[in-house]
């Protein structure tokens, strides 16, 4: 039964942000004890708001 | 991609609380770092997420320049706090006092209300560019 929720909570974390992010949420929820590097690769996770919008047709 | 924008709209009042759940608890969980790290984490993709939706509308002519700018700027503040929550839990990371762990949390906080506003906002423009 465990298997199955686990396997449910990663189905809505893929339909929910899509599978490279789905896949960074369950490698970040490995760690347990991050470093100082860990929260680093952090930032550069959030682009800056521009390039969100960039290549307009 | 317009799938994905549903699902942030559907769950934005949700993804918010827990994060402001999150947040409350933090102090008084063992795993202090672990579970904040977790909270910037989900919530970075969340964030990426709902710009990268609004930044499709965008790119099919749906959002005006207008909206976009408003986006960008809240976007801007969100990278702040973002990255001054980061700066906060690297700092206890370094030296683990009771001061440096009340900056963390404070960070947190004001991080979850701008990340709140950035998704509001951002739910009233899928909104309006779908004719809701």
């Amino acid at each position: 039964m465990e298997a199955l929720g686990i396997i449910s909570t990663i189905v809505a974390l893929i339909q929910k942000y899509g599978v490279p992010a789905a896949l960074q949420i369950i490698n970040d929820w490995q760690v347990d004890n991050p470093t100082i590097e860990d929260f680093e690769a952090l930032r550069d996770r959030v682009k800056d708001p521009e390039t969100y919008f960039e290549d307009k047709p | 991609m317009e799938r994905i924008a549903e699902e942030v709209r559907k769950h934005l009042v949700g993804v918010t609380v827990v994060l402001l759940m999150l947040v409350m608890g933090l102090a008084a969980c063992a795993g202090f770092s672990k579970d904040s790290y977790r909270t910037l984490s989900v919530s970075a993709e969340t964030y990426n997420a709902a710009m990268s939706s609004l930044g499709d509308l965008y790119k099919q002519g749906k959002i005006s320049e207008a909206d976009k700018a408003k986006a960008v700027e809240l976007g801007g503040y969100f990278k702040a706090a973002y990255n001054t929550a980061i700066d906060a839990n690297q700092a206890y990371l370094v030296v683990k006092t009771d001061q440096n762990r009340d900056k963390v949390t404070a960070a947190l906080i004001e991080y979850s209300k701008v990340l709140g506003k950035v998704l509001e906002y951002i739910n009233e423009v899928i909104a309006k560019a779908k004719g809701r």
